[in-house]
């Protein structure tokens, strides 16, 4: 602790820190992570907790789960702090750890129903799609706009789990096709036709909500 | 390029992850055709309502979230090693080098138990059968027949049924008077060792029994065949188990 922040209760100080590692990059602050600094971790949870939880919550139909499972995510980050290793992006190795263990909970999940196939995760979502909230009654003139929310996550829900992984990193989560095929370990020409496959199954299954501005 | 290898570049064409040449030639096929420049619309208007359900529906964590979390990291959980971390640190190989060590040596040491045990004992094949008896024999015919289990499997009252009775011919058995210690290891106890056929006959207790004696005694002969003086003259050796060498046992 520094000197002047003798005088200032903890939580300011640690928000102080927080904001000094605002223009670090991540994988800078990961560094400081790995050298033991609880403000670096704690900034690194702040930075991802969301993309994470939505990204686990895309791949199973419960959110209590995918909290824990986002909370797993970051327990191994801290564990494995010291392993990891600059040269890498900090987002593809996070999403990597997030991706194995939602892979993990598909694959118990569906071993828990007797079978092997990683596909019968459909049966396991119950065709119902990914859960997208929305708590909040809609206004009239919202009730077309929740509807399609609701048909668009239907679809992506339908999708088979290895389309619907290259598709959520790449639409939701913005990643770039390398980052995609780093994270779910699948050369670049897999990554290219999944997320292909994948938006033709969505977009045969949206083609109704497609208005002609859309198109 | 047709329309079918057109749809496959949809998307790369959409996200810009086209060659140059692979651009060119999409972007000429699209000129040329209605429905595929019609599919790429609609695909990027599918692309743009995905995007913005999931932009309005974004999911939280939980508020407590990151204290949860601090407390597990704190409670030590966080560094409590999965089951595959475990093995993974259990078997390095700084630890696997002394375990591998003394697996190798103790392969080696059976390796070489095995080695000795077939050099030291006798090749059967080498020595002279009995005279008067060809190879085609059914009895010399399976010679792999252990003895000491097929002379066990032998029961002293009812008829055998056993894969060494289907090798020698119909035999009373019955008749057979045997002793046989808690090995079943038949014993035809304390007789002369008879050396031609007429005695051979004459030592057995029963003429019946004489094929499986003989088959017995055969293999026996076999071991210790290099001993015989005479190989050429029929001989029997009484199968017993008291004998120095245990052969009998081995087989």
């Amino acid at each position: 602790m520094n000197p002047e922040d003798d005088d200032v209760p903890l939580e300011l100080v640690r928000l102080k820190r927080l904001d000094s590692l605002a223009e670090l990059s991540d994988e800078d602050i990961m560094e400081r992570c790995a050298t033991g600094s609880e403000i670096a971790f704690r900034a690194l949870v702040k930075r991802y907790r969301s993309r994470i939880m939505n990204l686990v919550s895309r791949f199973i139909n419960d959110r209590d789960r995918a909290e824990e499972i986002s909370q797993e995510v970051f327990l191994r980050v801290f564990r494995n702090r010291e392993r990891y290793r600059k040269s890498g992006k900090f987002s593809t190795w996070i999403f990597t750890i997030a991706v194995n263990l939602t892979k993990n909970e598909i694959r118990s999940r569906v071993r828990h129903k007797g079978t092997f196939s990683l596909d019968a995760l459909e049966e396991e979502t119950g065709g119902q799609g990914l859960p997208f909230p929305d708590t909040n009654p809609l206004p009239d003139e919202d009730l077309g706009r929740g509807e399609i929310r609701e048909k668009v996550a239907e679809a992506l829900g339908k999708l088979p789990p290895r389309y619907r992984e290259a598709v959520v990193l790449r639409d939701v989560e913005g990643m770039s096709y390398e980052e995609v095929g780093q994270i779910l370990g699948i050369p670049g020409g897999t990554v290219r036709s999944r997320i292909n496959r994948a938006r033709l199954m969505l977009k045969e299954r949206l083609k109704p909500f497609l208005t002609l501005e859309d198109v | 390029m047709n329309c079918r290898s057109a749809e496959s570049l949809f998307s790369a064409f959409l996200d810009d992850e086209l060659t140059q040449a692979e651009r060119r030639h999409f972007e000429s096929h699209l000129l040329g055709c209605r429905r595929c420049s019609q599919s790429v619309r609609e695909l990027k208007g599918a692309m743009a309502l995905v995007s913005e359900a999931v932009t309005a529906s974004a999911i939280e964590t939980s508020p407590h979230f990151e204290d949860d979390l601090m407390d597990r990291i704190r409670s030590g959980e966080a560094m409590r090693p999965t089951v595959v971390e475990w093995l993974q640190r259990f078997l390095v190989p700084e630890r696997l080098g002394p375990a591998f060590l003394v697996g190798a040596s103790a392969c080696a040491v059976f390796v070489a138990a095995v080695l000795f045990q077939g050099a030291m004992r006798p090749d059967v094949t080498k020595t002279p059968v009995m005279a008067g008896r060809s190879t085609s024999d059914p009895v010399t015919a399976s010679p792999t027949v252990p003895v000491s289990s097929a002379v066990a499997e032998l029961p002293a009252v009812a008829p055998p049924a056993t894969t060494i009775a289907s090798a020698v011919p119909t035999v009373n058995r019955t008749s057979a008077p045997r002793q046989s210690d808690a090995n079943g290891i038949v014993e035809i106890a304390d007789r002369a060792i008879p050396t031609n056929r007429a005695e051979l006959d004459s030592a057995l207790p029963n003429p019946d029994a004489q094929f499986v004696d003989e088959y017995v005694t055969d293999h026996f002969f076999l071991q210790r065949g290099g001993v015989v003086s005479d190989p050429q003259q029929s001989s029997l050796v009484p199968v017993t188990d008291k004998g120095s060498d245990g052969v009998y046992i081995e087989f």
